[in-house]
C-alpha cells in the first residue's frame, strides 16, 4: 500500500500563514462591525444601554441577529427594529457572535448582548488599520513589500 | 412618526465593504495556493499523472469539492487515490472550484472538475504576493497607506 498523497511541508506552511492572515482580518471585521453597530444604535436611540441579540435558525446555518434595544432603566425601546441591511446587524454563527458579544444562557436558549455604554474598542481605527495592527511586524513588512512590488511603488 | 431603519453610517458601511473585499482576496489567495500545492503534491506522488478529477461531496449542512482520482495520459485511473485525510485536497465550494479548475462534466447538481497536473503556473508564491495580486487597486492603496502609517509610527 502506498503512502497517502500529502501537501509538502512548505505548502502547508504557506496555507497556515494565509489562514492566520484570514483570522486577523475576521477579527478586524468583527471589531469594526461592533463599533459601527454601536454607533448606529446610539445615533438612533440616544438613551439606549443594551442591544439584545437572539439566534435565528436558518438553513444550512443559524445566525445571531439584533432583536431589541433596551434603555437605561431596562425597558425595551425598540423591539425587532427595522434594519436597513439585516446582514449589518447579524453575526454569521454562534462562534462569531460569542467573539463579538456577551453570551448568556436564558430560559429556552441562548441570548447575546452588546453593552452600548462599555468603553468602545477599535473606534479610533479603520477596519484596515485594525487588520494591519493585528499583523506581526514580519507579516506587515512582507505584505508591504508585496504590495509595493505589485503596485510599482 | 415612523422610525427610520437602523443603518450603518456611510464611512462605517464603506469600511465593512473594504474589509469584505480584502477577506475575499485572502480567500482567493488561499484557494490559489491550495490548487498549486495540490498540483505539486500529485505530480510528486504520481510522476505519470496528467489529470486529477474532483467531484462534489454534499452533506446535510454543507458541501465541498474533493479529489476523486488521478489519471495518466491514457485516461486510466493510476490507482485508488488516498489523500492525507484532513481536507488537504478539498476546495471550499463549487464557486471556488469553478474559478480554479475546469468544469468538464456532470450537471449543476453533480458537477465534476479536472485539474491539469502537467501545466499551469507552478511558481510557489508567498502568501503576501498572492494577496497583493488578488486585491483591487483601491484596496491595495488603502492597505499600503495603513502599512506605511504603521511603519512611520
Amino acid at each position: 500500500m502506498t503512502d497517502p498523497i500529502a501537501l509538502s511541508a512548505d505548502d502547508q506552511t504557506v496555507q497556515a500563514h494565509l489562514a492566520s492572515l484570514g483570522l486577523a482580518l475576521e477579527q478586524a471585521t468583527r471589531t469594526a462591525k461592533v463599533a459601527a453597530m454601536r454607533r448606529a444604535i446610539a445615533e438612533q436611540f440616544p438613551e439606549a444601554r443594551l442591544a439584545s441579540f437572539e439566534e435565528v435558525v436558518t438553513y444550512p446555518t443559524s445566525t445571531v441577529r439584533l432583536v431589541e434595544v433596551l434603555g437605561r432603566a431596562g425597558a425595551v425601546i425598540a423591539s425587532e427594529p427595522d434594519l436597513d441591511n439585516e446582514d449589518d446587524f447579524t453575526f454569521a454563527s454562534d462562534d462569531e457572535a460569542d467573539e463579538a458579544l456577551d453570551k448568556s444562557v436564558v430560559v429556552g436558549g441562548r441570548a447575546w448582548t452588546l453593552d452600548l455604554l462599555a468603553p468602545p474598542t477599535g473606534d479610533d481605527f479603520t477596519g484596515v488599520q485594525q487588520f494591519v495592527r493585528a499583523l506581526g511586524a514580519q507579516e506587515s513588512a512582507a505584505l508591504l513589500a508585496a504590495l509595493q512590488e505589485t503596485s510599482g511603488e | 412618526m415612523t422610525t427610520p431603519a437602523l443603518q450603518f453610517s456611510s464611512p462605517d458601511a464603506d469600511q465593512i465593504e473594504t474589509l469584505g473585499t480584502v477577506r475575499y482576496a485572502i480567500q482567493q489567495a488561499e484557494v490559489a495556493a491550495s490548487v498549486a500545492a495540490m498540483r505539486r503534491a500529485i505530480a510528486a506522488h504520481y510522476p505519470t499523472a496528467v489529470t486529477a478529477h474532483f467531484g462534489i461531496v454534499a452533506t446535510e449542512e454543507t458541501s465541498w469539492v474533493a479529489l476523486e482520482d488521478v489519471r495518466d495520459a491514457s485516461g486510466e485511473v493510476i490507482e485508488e487515490t488516498e489523500t492525507s485525510g484532513d481536507g488537504q485536497f478539498d476546495l471550499p465550494d463549487s464557486l471556488d472550484a469553478d474559478a480554479h479548475l475546469t468544469r468538464d462534466s456532470g450537471d449543476d447538481f453533480m458537477p465534476h472538475w479536472t485539474l491539469d497536473v502537467t501545466t499551469g503556473d507552478d511558481t510557489r508564491r508567498s502568501p503576501f504576493d498572492l494577496i497583493a495580486h488578488a486585491l483591487t487597486e483601491a484596496n491595495a492603496r488603502e492597505l499600503l497607506a495603513s502599512l506605511y502609517a504603521r511603519f512611520a509610527a
